[in-house]
């Protein structure tokens, strides 16, 4: 008797996970706080960049990190961090197209935008486009064409 | 020939796929697909594709593809008189929809607000 107890208990509480699992599934799409967390991460100046977390969004749109977090994958189909991780990707291929010359290094460029290593900025960066940064430098002659 | 034989062979190749895929300017990039490359590298559209595809984790169509959306950034960034259906035609495009659709999976916003918040800093 005690273990048909144990058992039906077990079911109600496994019945209740997929209730509540279904009903974050089934809410109404609500793109305006993971619109808010994109312009957020938008609006960030390169300096700021360095310190930017999922906490650090939450806390500053005053929502709780791990709701965001879900609420960003369900509604963007990408995990909030990788996103932080490919607007970094993408702010510093621009900054190494504005500063052609080779004033800036990559592995300043890495430390302004917070990675620990130079070597992880290069993963991560031949991961989006690739290629290392380094050379991609060297790849963009077609930004002459595009703007005189 | 399968997959495994192909392990880890040729991986110069790709990265000389990919060095071409960057340098092409705007106009040669609009039209370019996975035929053309295949025929400027004289190898096999097939074998080049399923090569790309094993060490770079990405079909060559889908490079292409978000090599675009990265330039498209760069233009809303330098240039902001262009308009997005004058864009879109440029990367060769054929309607407007079908770029912004592309450019909302990449960067998870939509072109027109990209600007506007780029324009505000």
């Amino acid at each position: 008797m005690i273990i048909s107890q144990v058992l039906s208990k077990a079911v109600i509480k496994k019945k209740r996970g997929a209730a509540t699992r279904y009903k974050m599934v089934k809410h109404e799409k609500d793109n305006c706080l993971s619109n808010r967390a994109v312009e957020f991460v938008l609006t960030r100046e390169v300096s700021e960049m360095a310190d930017l977390t999922v906490k650090n969004i939450a806390s500053a749109l005053d929502v709780n990190p791990s709701y965001l977090s879900r609420r960003f994958l369900l509604d963007k189909k990408v995990p909030l961090g990788e996103h932080i991780m490919q607007m970094k990707i993408y702010r510093s291929a621009l900054l190494l197209i504005m500063n052609d010359s080779k004033e800036l290094t990559v592995k300043q460029l890495a430390k302004n935008l917070g990675f620990c290593t130079t070597s992880y900025f290069i993963h991560a960066f031949r991961k989006l486009f690739g290629i290392g940064p380094g050379k991609y430098r060297d790849c963009i002659k077609w930004k002459n064409s595009l703007w005189k | 020939m399968g997959l495994k034989k192909m392990k880890r062979k040729n991986r110069r190749l790709s990265q000389q796929v990919v060095e071409y895929i960057l340098t092409r300017d705007m106009e040669e990039l609009a039209t370019l697909s996975g035929e053309k490359i295949a025929r400027a590298f004289h190898r096999n559209r097939a074998y080049l594709y399923r090569r790309f595809k094993l060490d770079q984790n990405i079909g060559i169509h889908q490079f292409i593809l978000r090599e675009k959306m990265h330039r498209t950034v760069f233009v809303l960034e330098k240039d902001n008189d262009i308009s997005i259906t004058e864009l879109s035609r440029r990367l060769g495009f054929l309607s407007v929809e079908r770029f912004v659709r592309e450019f909302i999976k990449y960067l998870a916003i939509d072109p027109r607000k990209y600007r506007d918040l780029k324009s505000k800093i």
